[in-house]
């Protein structure tokens, strides 16, 4: 029985791991994406990505202030340890000069897609961003 | 071992007013060895006086014995072996010593700068008293960051970079650590530029891949002023494997690993390249890592099933809902550094 309990246990753990989702198509990303508190990201089709009143604290990371910025850029999908990812880069920032760079976690649910970010650390709260209702 | 002439208590370390002519009206008359250790039958202090070698209070409970554990500012000296009993904040500094070494083994020409280094006659240290500026000498040491450099002026004789004004935190990971569990002290703090934890975290080989990465980018065509936001040292799924190598540093007394990433576990890291090629080719680069301790994330030492959903869904959430106040409850660390990355 002991036995049988330590092979389950190790074939859950590498069923939670082995399941690496497929890599996502485009279509499933384009247009807006809001989160609860308002802030918005539309991905276009072509490749540019536009923010709108999007927390500084989890888009930027260095600065805090102000808390809430628009931005402008491009965007694309990699792989980052191990989970796909929308690469942000902002080419223009409404509090500052400079690019900066960003990513957003895509995470696969029955319900559908959602992107999000760590507000503090890896595992923990999330800043999720649903697609919009006119989107869906 | 020699006898250390200049550390006898009697016409040394007394602090003014303390030490009166004779034996009978002193509080002190103490003769050591060069590493501080008594000298058998030659020495003699009240209960109540509680300073000694090189000025320093001593700890008798640690070990039970008068004289056997002084307290530096930033490590504990057990005369007896003439080592710490930690290793050298600025061990990155001394390669060639051991990290243990107490006053870099020059107790005649040098005494101990606080557990940091040898501070030599010549650099202003006194046998006879506490030497010269010795805050100004201990606040003027700044870290080697692997990879990078200072564009900082040089004072003291060229000897140490002049560092920016503010209050070091001495905290260390165990200090964090102890706060943490018993609820005692700051629920967040902040490291800046200098401090010993900021020194050991930047020394993490995910700092190293991250300057790697800038090089890359720069490379590649990057122009500043540019930054980057998750960046972070991740230990999900099978990098979770990663932190047995920092907690090495425990068990190896900080040879292996790395004390600041034990601590912190996962950490997020953002970075801002403000100037590229200043002078000799530098980008001058500013980090900045957060990261909180709470009872959810300490339920993360599994590997692999700790980041999954069901794990923070069951276990981590609903036992962090337990512990919002007091021991265990949530802290938060910031560490915020500037440095210049040679792009050579």
């Amino acid at each position: 029985m002991k036995r049988l309990t330590y092979c389950t246990f190790l074939l859950l753990i590498f069923f939670a791991i082995s399941c690496t989702s497929p890599q996502p198509k485009g279509n499933e990303l384009f247009g807006t994406w809001s989160a609860s508190d308002g802030g918005t990201v539309v991905l276009s089709p072509d490749g540019s990505l536009s923010a709108d009143s999007v927390p500084t604290a989890q888009f930027i990371g260095m600065y805090e202030n102000p808390a809430r910025f628009n931005g402008t850029g491009s965007w694309s999908v990699a792989e980052h340890n191990g989970r796909w990812c929308v690469d942000l880069k902002f080419t223009s920032l409404s509090f500052r000069s400079g690019s900066w760079m960003n990513s957003l976690i895509i995470d696969r649910r029955q319900e559908g897609v959602v992107l999000f970010t760590w507000i503090s650390d890896e595992g923990g709260a999330r800043y999720e961003m649903s697609p919009a209702p006119a989107d869906l | 071992m020699n006898q250390g002439q200049g550390h006898k208590a009697n016409d040394v370390f007394a602090p003014e007013g303390a030490w009166q002519s004779g034996v009978s009206a002193s509080k002190k008359w103490i003769e050591y060895d060069a590493f501080g250790s008594l000298l058998p039958g030659r020495n003699y202090s009240s209960d109540s006086y509680r300073f000694g070698f090189q000025g320093q209070e001593h700890d008798d409970e640690i070990n039970g014995g008068t004289g056997t554990s002084y307290s530096y500012e930033y490590r504990m000296h057990d005369p007896r072996v003439g080592r710490f009993l930690s290793i050298d904040p600025l061990t990155a500094k001394y390669p060639f010593y051991s990290p243990y070494s107490f006053s870099g083994n020059r107790v005649i020409d040098a005494v101990e700068l606080e557990g940091l280094e040898p501070w030599t006659l010549s650099n202003g240290a006194e046998m006879n008293g506490p030497f010269k500026d010795q805050r100004a000498a201990e606040e003027s040491y700044v870290p080697r960051i692997p990879g990078g450099s200072f564009s900082l002026s040089f004072d003291l004789d060229g000897v140490f970079p002049s560092i920016p004004s503010g209050d070091p935190n001495p905290s260390t990971g165990m200090d964090l650590g102890v706060e943490w569990i018993t609820g005692d002290g700051p629920r967040h703090q902040s490291f800046g530029q200098n401090d010993p934890m900021t020194i050991d975290l930047s020394q993490h080989y995910h700092i190293d891949n991250v300057r790697e990465d800038i090089r890359g980018e720069i490379a590649n065509g990057a122009t500043a002023p540019y930054g980057k936001n998750n960046a972070g040292y991740s230990l999900g799924g099978w990098q979770g494997f990663k932190y047995v190598g920092d907690i090495l540093a425990w068990p190896s007394g900080g040879l292996l690993g790395n004390y600041a990433a034990a601590y912190l576990g996962s950490y997020s890291l953002s970075y801002e390249v403000m100037d590229i090629c200043n002078a000799d080719c530098y980008a001058t680069t500013k980090f900045r890592v957060t990261n909180s301790s709470t009872i959810e994330s300490a339920t993360r030492f599994p590997p692999v099933l700790s980041y999954t959903p069901w794990w923070q869904e069951n276990i981590a959430i609903p036992l962090g809902n337990q512990f919002q106040s007091g021991p265990l409850s949530p802290t938060s660390q910031e560490f915020n550094w500037t440095e210049d990355i040679n792009l050579r």
